[in-house]
């Protein structure tokens, strides 16, 4: 009995050390969530893409499986208008989408890399990249980047910033929607004040100080504030520093 | 009129303290029972109102635009119709199974005596430790090598799985509470081991099967992780999953959220409200052993 006794705790606390490991993992993945400003789609070349490609070659419809790593109620509508307009233009090749909350969708890639179930194509949000990059998930796509015809027509800048996620400055991702930060300016109260729309900062920091009063609670300037305000403050310094 | 404290007067109506202490409690009873039903109720009148009214500055608790909008949009364009034809698949096979065999595995355990019985119930126990995020990775390559992934089947063999051990140990406490004399009985008058349960054991053991499958059901019903790892087809997801998928990153769709939370609801009320009074004998039944 006392010899059972310690194979029992002996096999319990291993179970409990083990599973101890597992939850701790899974927590620091569902807490790696940033903000993220751009998103961009990473190109996956397995064997599975290379098949579709001969077949698509020989006329035979292929299925291209697409998982989205953000899908909500407006999004999914959105992507299936595109996935639509796709089919309609490209006969031959069928679009299978997969939407994902973006809470989870990283976990589920993960656990498809690791058993080898991959979709043939699948967006990926840019605050993971580190991570993917990092786990030699990703194939570098220089060359084919330079090849391609519409490379030309992305802005630069935006290159740039993708390859700022490797050592090397390989490319690994390419954007596919970015935000823009814009300033509002109340018509009104500028009227009012006989101001114009500012176009440059000095106009700017000047109609901010003019349509401050106060004393009435006016303030000629308000920035929006929450989680991602720092964001925009940055954006702006960034903006004024390079004019 | 005066009562005399603490002494129940012959027409049987409680003294003014024992009628202050009843009030008390009551009140206390009902404040739990508001703080417990609060959120449903909050979720119920959120599903029914536009979003324009759920994100405005005035908190209405009632709708004042009374609209089905939501349960249409959510059934239809978010597929919630296709979540919960699968979602109700995977349950429904899954109790079956699941009572089948914990009755199968209860009998065995508490009837026989078989070496190595109590190695085999400190396993079966232990399996119950381990989390099945860990087990993820492992099962999907299973699956994947059998080629059954994104198959309801393959959802319904893991639930199963995962849920039958404790249920089967549930049902060893149930069918120790009944005696083996009316089996032996019917088996001498002609029946088979598996004929005795059949038509004996069965019908008295109603309240432990209640039991199990509406736990069974509410277990399958809710599981999250594993119908979003293995299933990749948009189409044969099941209504955890796609409740959350309405929840996106930067908005999340409160009507159709709400509506798609009662949706999934209804079925688990619907059966607990038929099995509720086997539920209740059955849980302590199965507690008391002999």
């Amino acid at each position: 009995m006392k010899k059972m006794r310690n194979v029992l705790a002996g096999t319990l606390a291993a179970a409990m050390a083990v599973s101890m490991t597992a939850c701790s993992s899974s927590n620091t993945e569902t807490t790696a969530q940033t903000t993220a400003s751009t998103q961009t789609e990473a190109q996956q070349t397995t064997a599975q893409a290379q098949t579709t490609q001969e077949a698509a070659s020989s006329g035979e419809k292929v299925t291209v499986t697409f998982w989205d790593e953000n899908a909500g109620d407006e999004r999914t509508e959105y992507y299936m208008q595109i996935i639509e307009n796709f089919e309609k233009e490209n006969p031959d090749i069928h679009i299978e989408y997969l939407g994902l909350s973006s809470s989870d969708a990283l976990s589920k890639y993960q656990t498809a890399i690791a058993a080898g179930e991959t979709p043939d194509v699948g967006g990926l949000n840019n605050s993971w990249a580190a991570t993917v990059i990092g786990q030699n998930h990703c194939v570098a796509f220089d060359d084919m980047f330079a090849a391609w015809e519409g490379s030309k027509d992305i802005e630069e800048g935006y290159m740039e910033i993708c390859r700022t996620y490797h050592k090397n400055g390989n490319l690994y991702m390419m954007p596919t929607s970015a935000n823009f930060i814009t300033l509002w300016t109340n018509d009104a109260m500028f009227e009012q004040a006989g101001l114009e729309a500012p176009k440059t900062w000095d106009e700017f920091f000047e109609a901010a100080e003019k349509l401050t009063d106060k004393d009435n609670g006016q303030y000629g300037y308000t920035i929006r504030g929450g989680s991602a305000s720092p964001a925009v403050l940055i954006d702006f310094i960034y903006s004024y520093l390079n004019q | 009129m005066a009562y005399k404290y603490g002494k129940k007067s012959k027409s049987g109506r409680k003294s003014g303290k024992q009628r202050l202490s009843a009030i008390l409690f009551a009140a206390a009873l009902l404040l739990f029972l508001v703080f417990i039903l609060f959120p449903i109720y909050w979720c119920l009148v959120t599903s029914f109102k536009p979003s324009a009214e759920i994100t405005s500055k005035n908190v209405t608790y009632w709708p004042t635009a009374f609209t089905f909008q939501n349960y249409i949009e959510a059934w239809n364009r978010s597929g919630f119709k296709i979540y919960f034809k699968n979602s109700l698949f995977i349950s429904v096979f899954g109790i079956v199974f699941i009572v089948i065999l914990s009755i199968l595995t209860g009998y065995a355990l508490d009837r026989f005596q078989f070496k190595g019985k109590n190695i085999f119930m400190l396993v079966l126990l232990c399996t119950q430790f381990i989390p099945g995020a860990m087990l993820i990775t492992p099962i999907f390559i299973i699956f994947k090598n059998l080629g059954m992934l994104n198959s309801l089947f393959a959802l319904v063999l893991v639930n199963t799985t995962f849920h039958f051990p404790f249920n089967s140990i549930l049902m060893r406490g149930f069918v120790s509470g009944i005696d083996y004399t009316i089996e032996e009985a019917a088996q001498i008058d002609g029946c088979s081991r598996l004929g005795a349960i059949w038509h004996v054991l069965l019908p008295v053991l109603k309240p432990g099967i209640a039991t199990i499958a509406a736990y069974g059901f509410i277990s399958c019903w809710n599981e999250f992780l594993f119908s979003f790892m293995f299933i990749s087809k948009q189409n044969k997801l099941t209504l955890p999953v796609g409740l959350k998928n309405l929840v996106g990153e930067f908005s999340i769709n409160y009507g159709q959220l709400a509506a798609g939370a009662i949706i999934a609801v209804v079925p688990t009320l619907i059966l607990f409200s038929y099995v509720q009074k086997n539920l209740v004998g059955g849980l302590s039944s199965g507690a008391v052993k002999g």
